[in-house]
């Protein structure tokens, strides 16, 4: 089976001043279709550098990305731009829902980038809404919802498209634990759902449960971990291969 | 699909409602002095646009119908025996310090009652050959709006009192209403001098002007005449040297005004919107997309701000007329072309801001 995203030796060099700063080193990772990956990490540990380098939105300095096995280096900014738009779904920790559109037009609008216009757009829009149970919220603007109402506008917007590939950047940072534990579910389930592969990056532990392995980045390094046990999660522990 | 622009725009309707009143305030600015422009320029030759001369005759040098010559009766005569011409007539402009009833400035026309060439246009009272009768005089009604004059009224002009025969409505070069008088009543209020400032003259249908216009100057070295079109031509062009182009400087500052207003609210919309361009250029939209949102969202504010600017000119105009009688004119092609040139400076100027827009950097979406 082809990985929906491998990074082979992966480095991102950020030059302030005369100094350099390695923000990811060497990191290697592939991710299946329906796999769930989880990215642990304590702040500036380089979590967000790799997440962007995933989701295309940032160049690597060293290294190559490959989405659905076709390397991203030299595509053009429309070629990543449609990549981003059908092949790939974000959720986000402060939601970055468009304040001035309803949460139907939220949706739409990813399916609209994604070539889905009218009729068509209007329908999945709805159908996915009702999916994340949010079927009688779909005309309100974001700043009437909740946070855990708008993180799952945020994974409407996400797996609206149908992504092979979805990247949560602290999807519970700003949610209690059982909000965040409901939402992450229905993350990784609608995800699973679609065969779309996920990873999360976050310094959480208390998501391990739902990962399908574990990796963790300090200093940019990047480590495969051990999975917990989903009885275990509560320990918080967490173990480095 | 959804427009993101016209979201963004309806969103803020308080906004978007500030936008259009400061734009369309530029755009009064714009529009309403260049409708006093059109509408200066073309009262100023209202009697060459009523006239149904084919050539003006004038002293050689005088070119337009603000150097008024010193014709002799030869040249009228002259005129009236060329081959082709149909009718000559001599005409007298005289404005200056000339006040009717001592208080209001006026321009006397002196015409021949019997001539077909040039008669009082817009009568509303009376009849205009009644200019026939001795210290006869025809008003308008601009000239005395706040002492209405009626039919049968005297009045006094320049020392002379004469019988209202008729009034007509709009017959002025701007603020400057016209009276008209007979060539014998004109002689009495210019001394008794037989001169004219200039002859119309009328060609017979199939008569090619051009041969009209060599032979007056084979015939007479001091003299030159002009096709009707050109003649008013260089009178506008006159007038425009004379100081009407300051409006073009008022016009000027409006554009600059309105495309500051556009650029402004552009620039600190797309601003305060950056974020919202990051999170669209992280889902998929392109720089091109971006680009297109920018420019439409300044496109509709122009569009909105300009109907709104022409509406409250044309309001403007409607209430100046009433109670000033100044009149301005909109012709279609100078509003269509202010519209062209104002949406290409509002692209223009949007393109400062959207430029931030398109090369904002998608990776703030994962700043809290």
């Amino acid at each position: 089976m082809e990985p929906v995203l491998s990074l082979h030796n992966v480095s991102k060099i950020y030059q302030e001043g005369r100094h350099e700063v390695i923000a990811v080193d060497n990191a290697s990772l592939e991710v299946y279709p329906g796999e769930v990956i989880l990215i642990l990490g304590p702040s500036g540990s380089g979590k967000t550098t790799l997440l962007s380098i995933m989701g295309c939105l940032l160049s690597p300095s060293r290294g190559e990305v490959r989405v659905d096995g076709r390397d991203v280096s030299g595509l053009s900014d429309g070629e990543l731009s449609s990549l981003r738009s059908r092949q790939i779904g974000f959720v986000f920790q402060s939601f970055n829902l468009l304040d001035f559109l309803s949460v139907h037009k939220n949706v739409e609008v990813a399916l609209n980038l994604a070539n889905i216009g009218g009729r068509a757009a209007r329908e999945h829009a709805t159908r996915i809404l009702e999916q994340v149970q949010l079927g009688h919220r779909m005309d309100f603007l974001p700043k009437r919802l909740s946070g855990g109402e708008k993180q799952r506008v945020s994974v409407a917007r996400a797996l609206a498209t149908n992504p092979r590939l979805l990247l949560a950047d602290e999807p519970t940072g700003n949610l209690d634990s059982a909000t965040g534990r409901i939402v992450i579910e229905l993350l990784t389930g609608l995800a699973r759902q679609q065969g779309s592969a996920v990873v999360i990056v976050t310094h959480d532990p208390r998501i391990m449960d739902i990962a399908d392995r574990v990796f963790y980045l300090e200093d940019g390094r990047l480590s495969e971990g051990a999975r917990m046990p989903a009885q275990d999660v509560s320990s918080r522990a967490f173990v480095t291969q | 699909m959804i427009s993101i622009a016209r979201e963004i725009l309806l969103h803020d309707k308080v906004r978007l409602g500030i936008t259009i009143v400061s734009l369309a305030f530029a755009i009064v600015m714009i529009v309403y002095n260049l409708g006093m422009f059109f509408g200066t320029l073309s009262e100023s030759v209202s009697l060459i646009d009523h006239a149904r001369a084919d050539l003006w005759v004038l002293e050689e040098g005088h070119r337009d119908i603000y150097s008024p010559s010193l014709l002799s009766l030869s040249t009228l005569r002259w005129a009236r025996r060329a081959p082709g011409v149909v009718q000559a007539c001599g005409l007298n402009l005289l404005g200056g310090n000339l006040l009717i009833q001592n208080n209001h400035p006026v321009m006397v026309v002196a015409v021949d009652p019997d001539c077909a060439l040039l008669q009082p246009w817009g009568v509303r009272l009376g009849d205009a050959s009644d200019l026939r009768r001795k210290d006869a005089i025809i008003v308008d009604d601009y000239t005395l709006r706040s002492d209405p004059t009626y039919l049968g009224d005297t009045v006094e002009l320049n020392g002379l009192e004469m019988q209202v025969v008729a009034v007509t409505h709009n017959n002025k070069s701007f603020t400057t209403p016209y009276v008209y008088v007979s060539r014998q009543t004109f002689a009495s209020l210019n001394g008794g001098e037989e001169h004219f400032n200039y002859v119309m003259v009328q060609l017979a249908p199939m008569t090619n002007p051009e041969d009209t216009i060599h032979r007056l100057a084979s015939d007479n070295d001091d003299l030159a005449a002009f096709l009707s079109g050109e003649f008013r031509s260089a009178s506008m062009l006159a007038l425009v040297s004379q100081g009407l182009g300051v409006i073009f400087v008022v016009v000027a500052v409006g554009v600059v005004v309105g495309l500051l207003i556009i650029t402004m609210t552009t620039y600190t919309a797309t601003m305060e919107r950056l974020r919202d361009f990051a999170i669209l250029k992280a889902i998929g939209a392109t720089r091109r997309k971006i680009l297109g949102i920018g420019v439409e969202q300044a496109a509709a504010e122009t569009l909105l701000g300009f109907g709104a600017g022409l509406a409250a000119s044309l309001g403007l105009n409607y209430i100046v007329e009433t109670f000033a009688g100044l009149r301005g004119s909109f012709p279609a092609v100078a509003i269509l072309g202010a519209l062209a040139i104002l949406l290409a400076l509002a692209m223009l100027g949007s393109l400062i801001s959207v430029r931030k827009a398109v090369s904002v950097d998608p990776t703030v979406v994962f700043r809290a």
